[in-house]
């Protein structure tokens, strides 16, 4: 049971990839599909975080919290932007799981060129060896 | 403040970005001609994604810990072919499957924590 929550976000996270390709196959340019996806989740945040206690202020917010925000934000919609884009492109299945893999393996870098001390298990080496055959199996 | 706060404040000056793209763009006008479906789509896509997904995500964060909930969410690599099936009538092929296979073995031991059972 306490591993239903883990399994129902790989299940949402599964199906949101098709949604957004019927959605972009009716003919809606990528900017504003991207506008949509993200701007129709903020009143069920701001509701969500309003039941929980924290209702979302609008004027002052922490600066540091604003400036993290504003750099994940954009960020984000850039990354949704350039997922739709692949996904008017390419099959779910491809740009799913070479997202999947780019994740790990961009995050691993970052941490190898700043945490020089982090060392590569065989676990980490296996599985990166692993994730880049499958991909480009999948995208040959 | 905690995470569904701080993914609201993150994902606003996304939105307000994407639509100030789409402007200059010249899309916007393609705002009063949407169809219904493929807004309903899109923003099943947004919600499942962005705000269902990432509430289930934190709840198991805090039931289970990252070192099982990271390795447990990359069965969507599995899932999403399975649902783009039913959804968008995409195949299958022999080798789409043994690349997608590996690639959720790979990433499983790429977010699998040392000494996570």
């Amino acid at each position: 049971m306490r591993y239903s929550w883990a399994i129902g976000t790989a299940l949402l996270w599964a199906i949101a990839p098709s949604f957004a390709k019927l959605g972009l196959s009716t003919g809606v340019p990528m900017t504003i599909g991207t506008f949509i996806a993200l701007a129709v989740t903020l009143p069920f945040l701001y509701g969500m975080a309003t039941l929980m206690g924290n209702r979302p202020r609008l004027w002052g917010v922490d600066r540091n919290i604003l400036l993290a925000s504003l750099a994940s934000g954009i960020l984000n919609a850039l990354a949704t932007l350039s997922y739709f884009i692949a996904l008017n492109l390419e099959l779910v299945s491809v740009v799913v799981a070479v997202s999947c893999v780019a994740n790990p393996l961009v995050a691993m870098l970052v941490v190898r060129l700043f945490f020089k001390e982090e060392k590569l298990s065989r676990q980490v080496v296996v599985g990166t060896v692993l994730a880049i055959t499958g991909t480009i199996i999948i995208v040959s | 403040m905690d995470a569904t706060t701080l993914n609201f404040y993150s994902l606003v000056p996304g939105a307000v970005m994407m639509l100030l793209i789409g402007v200059v763009a010249g899309d916007a006008g393609s705002l009063s001609s949407l169809g219904v479906v493929g807004l309903a789509y899109l923003a099943a896509a947004g919600v499942t994604e962005y705000f269902l997904g990432r509430v289930f995500y934190f709840v198991s964060l805090r039931e289970v810990g990252l070192a099982r909930t990271t390795p447990l969410t990359n069965l969507s690599v599995l899932l999403a072919p399975v649902a783009a099936v039913f959804l968008v009538r995409e195949a299958v092929t022999p080798k789409l499957a043994v690349g997608l296979g590996l690639v959720f073995v790979g990433v499983f031991l790429l977010t699998r924590r040392p000494g996570s059972q």
